[in-house]
């Protein structure tokens, strides 16, 4: 069975699930007069319709395998992994540590994860870091965060 | 203003040496991000659409335009020379661009695939120029059950020309238009699955969705894998292609532009699909059907004309209907709404200077891109030395610095990681991104269109019918949605 096609129509149609009932809440209203729930929906209706026929057809051409494994086998997924985790953690601790520190620290993790040297990783890091934001602070006037320690 | 004078005046417009520099570093960021494998037209234009901010409308929409041109020129060159698409326009050229390239010929295979671009993308804003005002004319008469059966009719050509599966891509535009709805109801003003989160009153923007999973999701995509790439060496003076070559490919080019014009305006269609289809006539009237995918020179031109044709027409429906055909279109829609203005019939009279300064710096960026890639070739195949390892974080850093500046909001960095994550997955399970992308920008419209239609209508359904062009439409919506299923039917009694 292509696990592919069932385990996304699974997440498609709770997903979509979830938006019926709050759209239930928001008020459908008549034809005549729809409200705020109405297109959410009809959209969340459809999206449960058509995980249903993903989920029908792809039983029925069972036959068809593809494993969820295979997709990242001989992959270096890890790296993937890494780098989500690393930009999470970027995201979050970004407006309290301020722009410069918090890219130094993610280019230097992300440059050290692509397979470059502590010192070329360095160098790398600062010249990128630099260039950026002389490029959407100073040059384009992009209010950067700044941080607790104020730049 | 006539089609003339506007050209005119577009490019008194296009000449002012502020937009002329702006043409001018569009058409090379485009051309490098086109080179680069990977990063395609949608992706350079989300990530470098900060850059735009603090310009003027016209000068931002200039540059924005040079970026999605310089791209369709750049994609070919590393699908000649490395056999890896720059873009997936350019995924066809592959075949015989490689090929040539394989048997000595890289230097025409590149030449007729610049002049072909050139010629054809020419021609497509020859078009765009004489179609744009007619067609504006006619929707400023358009109300909502117009739009709504023509947006329809958007949908379902989109699902109707997916690469892959058609429920998949149902599935992907449904959900783009349910991510549309977060927000403020459009005509009662209530909040929608906003859950208290201020972030979320306005709903979320094009731009850090389109950067995550253009930009940053091609990332992850890559960063998994391990290529090396081999790069066969072209000298400048091998690019003009001979007078024989030029024999053989000049009809392909004819075609290849024809199919290109329409393919453009036609939503869902767009340069990628053009080349596709391009390709495949091209093999069918062919006296030499067998010579394709061994270095014949028809399959390079033709394709190359029609990305370059179906770029320029596909401004079309944007600039005049206000519907973005397809998904590099869709987020330069959202580009244009972040500079204040709405594309749509009344673009032209409320704002000359950018749809003419649009079109008239298109003509001059035809011009610089044809002198700026066949000189640089050799620079642009530097490009393709940057190691990976250095060229990845770069782009990470220009997709997070591009998220925040739209808003100067942390939240739309979580989103676009979020969005990242989202499309990397989607890659993986087989589902493709654009529906998704024109589903979210086009569903406001199809909201709004459908409920003020049934306002209008007290309820009835009718008021779809008694519009002449909503019923065509209509028709037209049904037709394509009855083909596939006949198919289906069709295969399953020869069974």
């Amino acid at each position: 069975m292509d696990q592919r096609n069932m385990i996304s129509s699974m997440v498609f149609f709770l997903l979509a699930a979830i938006v019926l009932m709050i759209s239930m809440g928001l008020g459908i209203g008549l034809l005549s007069n729809p409200q705020t729930g109405f297109m959410p929906f009809w959209a969340s209706l459809f999206t449960i319709l058509f995980s249903l026929i993903l989920f029908g057809t792809t039983y029925r051409n069972r036959a068809v395998t593809v494993r969820l494994a295979d997709l990242w086998h001989k992959l270096h997924w890890q790296k993937n992994v890494m780098a989500i985790a690393v930009l999470t953690i970027y995201a979050l601790v970004l407006p309290s540590v301020g722009y410069l520190v918090a890219t130094s620290i993610l280019m230097m993790i992300l440059f050290y994860l692509g397979g470059l040297k502590v010192w070329t990783s360095a160098l790398s890091c600062v010249l990128s870091v630099f260039f950026s934001y002389g490029l959407f602070q100073l040059l384009l006037k992009t209010p950067l965060p700044k941080g607790l320690l104020g730049f | 203003m006539d089609a003339l004078n506007g050209l005119f005046y577009g490019l008194s417009v296009a000449f002012e040496l502020h937009n002329l520099m702006l043409m001018f570093a569009g058409c090379l960021l485009g051309t490098l991000v086109g080179v680069l494998p990977g990063i395609g037209p949608v992706g350079a234009i989300s990530i470098l659409l900060p850059l735009t901010f603090q310009l003027p409308p016209a000068g931002a929409i200039i540059m924005l335009a040079g970026i999605y041109n310089g791209a369709m020129y750049g994609g070919s060159t590393t699908s000649i020379l490395i056999n890896v698409p720059g873009e997936t326009a350019s995924v066809v050229t592959c075949l015989d661009g490689h090929a040539m390239a394989k048997r000595g010929q890289a230097g025409a295979a590149l030449g007729i695939s610049v002049f072909g671009s050139f010629i054809a993308g020419t021609v497509g804003l020859i078009g765009l120029q004489l179609i744009a005002v007619p067609l504006s004319t006619l929707a400023l008469k358009f109300g909502p059950p117009e739009y709504f059966a023509i947006i329809l009719l958007g949908f379902t050509f989109i699902i109707y020309l997916a690469q892959r599966s058609m429920i998949k891509a149902v599935l992907m535009a449904a959900t783009g238009i349910t991510l549309s709805l977060i927000g403020l109801d459009p005509i009662t003003s209530q909040q929608r699955m906003t859950f208290g989160n201020l972030n979320l009153f306005e709903g979320l923007n094009v731009a850090p969705l389109a950067i995550g999973l253009f930009g940053l999701a091609e990332v992850f995509n890559n960063l998994e894998k391990t290529t090396s790439v081999k790069i066969l060496h072209v000298k400048i003076k091998d690019m003009f292609p001979n007078k024989q070559q030029w024999m053989q490919a000049k009809w392909a080019i004819v075609r290849g532009t024809v199919i290109g014009f329409f393919m453009g305006i036609l939503p869902g269609g767009g340069p990628v699909l053009s080349t596709f289809m391009a390709y495949g006539v091209e093999k069918r009237v062919s006296k030499h059907p067998e010579k394709f995918g061994q270095g014949a020179i028809e399959g390079v031109a033709s394709p190359e004309s029609a990305n370059n044709a179906a770029a320029s027409t596909s401004f079309i429906p944007l600039l005049t209907l206000g519907i973005p055909p397809n998904v590099v279109l869709a987020v330069m829609f959202g580009a244009f709404l972040i500079h204040g203005i709405t594309p749509g019939p009344l673009l032209i009279t409320q704002h000359p200077e950018i749809f003419w300064g649009v079109v008239g710096s298109m003509y001059l960026g035809n011009v610089v891109l044809l002198i700026l890639n066949l000189p640089l070739i050799p620079l642009w195949v530097q490009v393709l030395r940057i190691p990976d390892k250095i060229l990845y974080p770069l782009i990470i850093l220009f997709c997070l610095v591009g998220a925040y500046s739209i808003n100067n909001s942390v939240f739309d960095i979580g989103v676009m990681i979020l969005f990242g994550v989202v499309g990397y997955l989607l890659k993986k399970f087989d589902y493709e991104a654009a529906p998704l992308i024109l589903g979210f920008v086009l569903g406001p419209m199809f909201e709004v269109n459908l409920r003020r239609s049934l306002l209008m209508s007290q309820g009835s359904f009718a008021i779809f019918v008694e519009k002449p062009i909503a019923l065509m439409a209509l028709i037209v919506c049904g037709i394509f949605i009855i083909l596939p299923m006949a198919k289906v039917m069709r295969r399953k009694r020869t069974t």
